[in-house]
């Protein structure tokens, strides 16, 4: 297989205007101002900036006779084995995902159901929602109409999401659910309280005609 | 079957823009910056492998805010203070209504000098930049002050040369062809 290596870059972009800078003059002790904008930067490069990993040709190797073989490409000698299913793949077929290489199946099946921890873009917060229902009518209360909303939105996005996956770094965090449960039994507490308390007002003045 | 959610920990500095709250948080292999906007999470990753460069910017926009922070709580002081000062030698109608203006003023310079205060404590504004080898620069959302991105770099550049010092997987081992 042919290799490319690539030379470190003799200029690098200023991050604010794209002006050429001289990487070894960016340190971590001391700010350097840009000659374009005079912005001030300090920073530090790292190996594989100065030596730049090796890249393929973008094709991957004819298998000989007794070659491992790709499983998508028979033809193709085999480079790595899928670290989640162990495939064997070649070039083509390898998806480096950090530190694991994964076949295109194991990729694709991850990107459909968040399988795969490292393909999660986006996360809803159950927990902090209910909270968020719970708490409006405290820092709200002019709004409270909406309150007979707000109550049962918190018990509902407290349990629906209990077993949900909560933030990614943070987890669960099921106490701001049990916060919002309690908030919004509380509103359902107060709005069953008010209507019964009408309801036995009504009912004192219809017995006093 | 579901792979294990990694282990983070977080990393000195934080954000807040127009995506919300920003924070960055360290795995074994990578990092993630999240941006939370009360109920919802976005997450973008950078592998460690991948980071050729990490630069911080210094911003003006800790400046600006002085300014405007500094102008109007300076500013509300000396307004509340001259109102005060000039209802001593007022006529008695005038009088309480400008010891009623200096009162409601007051309040607003002192919020003003306050946040004026808090963001000269918190000291300079930043931008990190962060260069990878496939994509070029990701301006990150957070750190956003100097003194914890340099705290955030000094725990992160050892990180980053460990995980590029590792040896790239071998390659798989084949028989020689005939």
């Amino acid at each position: 297989m042919s290799v490319a290596t690539p030379l470190a870059p003799a200029a690098v972009a200023c991050p604010a205007c794209g002006f050429g800078l001289a990487p070894e003059t960016i340190r971590r002790e001391n700010e350097i101002a840009c000659p374009h904008c005079h912005a001030l930067v300090s920073g530090e490069f790292f190996p594989v900036f100065w030596s730049p990993p090796a890249t393929g040709s973008g094709l991957a190797d004819r298998a000989d006779d007794g070659d491992a073989v790709c499983f998508f490409h028979p033809e193709n000698r085999a480079a790595l084995s899928c670290d989640r299913c162990g495939r064997f793949v070649c070039t083509v077929c390898d998806m480096p995902l950090g530190a694991r290489h994964l076949c295109p199946t194991c990729l694709s099946s991850g990107l459909g159901a968040e399988k795969l921890p490292e393909l999660i873009v986006r996360r809803f917060h159950w927990a902090n929602s209910a909270l968020l229902a719970g708490l409006l009518p405290l820092v709200a209360f002019f709004i409270w109409p909406v309150f007979v909303v707000t109550g049962p939105l918190a018990i509902f996005c407290a349990l629906f999401g209990w077993k949900r996956p909560g933030s990614l770094p943070r987890g669960r965090r099921r106490w701001v659910a049990v916060i919002g449960l309690v908030l919004g039994v509380v509103q359902l507490a107060v709005w069953i309280g008010l209507i019964g308390m009408f309801a036995n007002l009504f009912a004192n003045s219809n017995s006093s005609k | 079957m579901t792979a294990p959610e990694p282990t983070y920990r977080k990393l000195p500095g934080r954000g807040l823009g127009w995506s919300g709250f920003a924070r960055i948080w360290i795995a074994e292999d990578h990092l993630l910056e999240v941006n939370s906007l009360l109920v919802s999470e976005r997450y973008r990753r950078f592998f460690l492998r991948d980071i050729s460069a990490l630069v911080i910017r210094r911003t003006k926009v800790g400046l600006a805010w002085n300014i405007v922070h500094g102008v109007l709580g300076g500013g509300g002081a000396l307004l509340a203070g001259g109102l005060w000062w000039g209802s001593a030698t007022a006529d008695h109608g005038v009088q309480e209504v400008l010891q009623v203006l200096a009162v409601m003023t007051s309040p607003f310079a002192a919020l003003f000098l306050v946040l004026f205060s808090i963001n000269l404590l918190l000291g300079p504004t930043c931008r990190c930049h962060l260069q990878t080898t496939t994509a070029g620069w990701h301006a990150l959302t957070a750190p956003t002050r100097l003194g914890p991105a340099r705290r955030f770099l000094a725990r992160l550049a050892p990180l980053i040369e460990a995980a590029q010092a590792a040896p790239a997987p071998p390659p798989l081992a084949t028989e020689p062809s005939r």
